[in-house]
């Protein structure tokens, strides 16, 4: 296939992806298309795009294909804000509640970061330390399950990933982060290049490299932050979408790769989304579970491929 | 002396040959037995076990999906009553002199009285039991519902979570004089769509664990006509939990939502 076809065939399942979202599985109205169907299908774009940016983000910056922020545990600190702030009722229309899952997206983040640049050992660390956050979360969902019967229903939903839990102000607050969030990529773009194209050709060229890997990490951590908020914890998107863009798209520019990025995830949701309503209608069914499947399944095929070229972490 | 300590040493050893020592592994059976009559004889009760105010004198033993089976053993029970639950506790007890009955899960109310005369059957209480199922269906019978028809959707927990046909409370409604709008649905208790919910147009709509205000708050609940004609009720946890309930007690229940949806 040639360099646009590819892009146009993208967009046209795009199209009829999208068409085929606000309009299964019935024809309605006016007032629940603005009211429900169309902030459900805007929540899926933006939750889309920014997992997998958060994605394809932290394996450019530490050249690791495992990398994912539900690997290294970023998505985890999310859940366990969300299951704060469902705890202390703050709500879901307000800033603060955007707020404050970014800050504990970042913590854990930071978290990991501290933990991976602790030695050199830094694939194994990384994935250690989001081990340790992921079984933090699990055991804070499986206790509140046993304590707390008024939200564990909540809890469980939320952690495969739902969405039906938009709502306009929250894709506003959303869409101002995702804005500014993509200023600063364009502005460290070209270090992030060089990073990963060489770590010492970017440090002779005079790349402050600590610092840029940092700022990557933290915008990584924001791009989950407004995923995790929006939809709930959808595993493996981040890590089994670039893998597959890379792939695909070897031959482009980064800036048309991580657009493309984000497109690849938009319509994987979508397409796990329709899925769901076409088989399980009027059942709400996860969307985290159709991805831990495909992608648990992918994580294997990495790590045995890797082990078959005999590379080491 | 020593005569008379002997005597009642043989008293009290005939009282435990005759009396029957029960464990209930359900709140719901729990609350039959004790409307048999037989509370005094129960040992055992979950946490979750609420009803009648007596429960709370006696020894719990955790929850219905995970017991706590070192404190069954020392309750010694003869009889344990546990819901069909897929349960390792019954492999525990099978080799020790412990009668275990394991009863079916309730998909209507005409199973309620099959579980009650179950219950008294193993009690040897035929007679009260049947007393008890003849009593509950005349009380029925005797609120002369005049069935609306009235369709009728129910939140059980927040977010939608709602139940379908395999659920007793879908019966419960329809003898109520309602119908569930998820009656076709072959399922106890799922998440449901809340564009579904607007599509099927409930004429009425009970929630559980919300107030009505916050119920009221949702994005398009003005198109659906409970809204319109102000047939929103919210059911309290007290209400709740007979609701939940495959008990006796569903009969009061059955009396309200016989007034709030054929009103």
């Amino acid at each position: 296939m040639s360099k646009n076809l590819k892009v146009i065939f993208i967009f046209f399942a795009f199209f009829v992806l999208s068409y085929y979202e606000l309009n299964l599985p019935y024809q309605c109205d006016r007032e629940i298309f603005y009211e429900l169907r169309f902030p459900r299908y805007i929540g899926i774009l933006i939750s889309g795009f920014s997992l997998s940016s958060a994605g394809i983000l932290l394996q450019y910056i530490t050249k690791n294909p495992l990398a994912d922020p539900f690997i290294i545990g970023t998505s985890g600190g999310v859940m366990i804000s969300i299951i704060l702030s469902r705890l202390f009722s703050v709500s879901s229309y307000s800033i603060i509640y955007l707020l404050m899952n970014s800050v504990f997206g970042l913590l854990s983040t930071l978290f990991a970061f501290k933990v991976s640049s602790a030695s050199g050992r830094v694939i194994s660390n990384i994935l250690l330390s989001g081990f340790a956050i992921n079984s933090i979360v699990f055991s804070l969902i499986v206790f509140f399950i046993i304590f707390s019967k008024e939200h564990s229903l909540y809890f469980l939903h939320i952690s495969f990933g739902s969405f039906s839990y938009t709502n306009y102000s929250i894709i506003i607050h959303s869409v101002i982060f995702v804005l500014i969030l993509l200023m600063i990529v364009n502005y460290i773009l070209k270090y992030i290049i060089t990073i990963s194209f060489d770590e010492e050709k970017a440090i002779v060229l005079g790349v402050d490299v600590k610092r840029i890997r940092l700022v990557v990490f933290i915008v990584s951590s924001f791009f989950t932050s407004i995923s995790v908020t929006l939809s709930g914890m959808i595993g493996f998107v981040g890590l089994m979408i670039p893998h597959i863009t890379r792939r695909l798209f070897y031959n482009y520019g980064f800036q048309a790769t991580f657009f493309l990025n984000g497109f690849l995830s938009i319509l994987f949701l979508l397409f796990s989304d329709i899925i769901s309503k076409v088989f399980f209608y009027p059942v709400e069914f996860p969307p985290g579970i159709f991805s831990a499947v495909v992608g648990s399944f992918f994580f294997i095929y990495l790590v045995l491929k890797r082990k078959r070229k005999n590379e080491s972490y | 002396m020593i005569r008379y300590i002997v005597f009642i040493f043989i008293f009290l050893w005939t009282d435990y040959l005759f009396s029957q020592r029960i464990v209930s592994l359900l709140p719901s059976y729990t609350e039959i037995i004790y409307e048999l009559g037989a509370g005094d004889k129960i040992v055992g009760v979950t946490n979750f076990c609420n009803y009648p105010e007596d429960v709370k004198n006696k020894q719990k033993v955790g929850d219905y999906l995970n017991p706590d089976i070192e404190i069954i053993y020392k309750l010694k029970p003869d009889i344990i009553f546990m819901g069909n639950w897929s349960n390792k506790i019954v492999d525990r007890f099978k080799n020790k002199n412990i009668k275990i009955v394991v009863l079916n899960n309730e998909r209507n109310v005409s199973d309620i009285y099959d579980t009650i005369k179950t219950i008294g059957k193993y009690l040897k209480m035929e007679k009260e039991s049947l007393k008890l199922v003849e009593k509950m269906k005349k009380e029925i019978k005797s609120l002369q519902i005049k069935k609306s028809y009235r369709k009728v959707y129910i939140e059980i927990d927040r977010d939608n979570w709602t139940c379908g046909s395999q659920s007793f409370i879908s019966d419960v409604i329809s003898i109520s004089g309602g119908v569930n709008i998820f009656n076709d649905i072959n399922k106890d208790y799922f998440r449901t769509n809340w564009e579904e919910v607007i599509r099927r147009n409930p004429d009425v709509v009970l929630i559980c664990g919300q107030e009505v205000d916050e119920f009221i708050k949702r994005p398009s609940v003005k198109q659906i006509a409970a809204t319109r004609y102000g047939r929103i009720y919210a059911i309290n946890q007290k209400e709740r939990d007979i609701f939940s309930r495959p008990s006796p007690r569903i009969v009061e229940m059955i009396k309200k939502l016989g007034k709030i949806i054929n009103e």
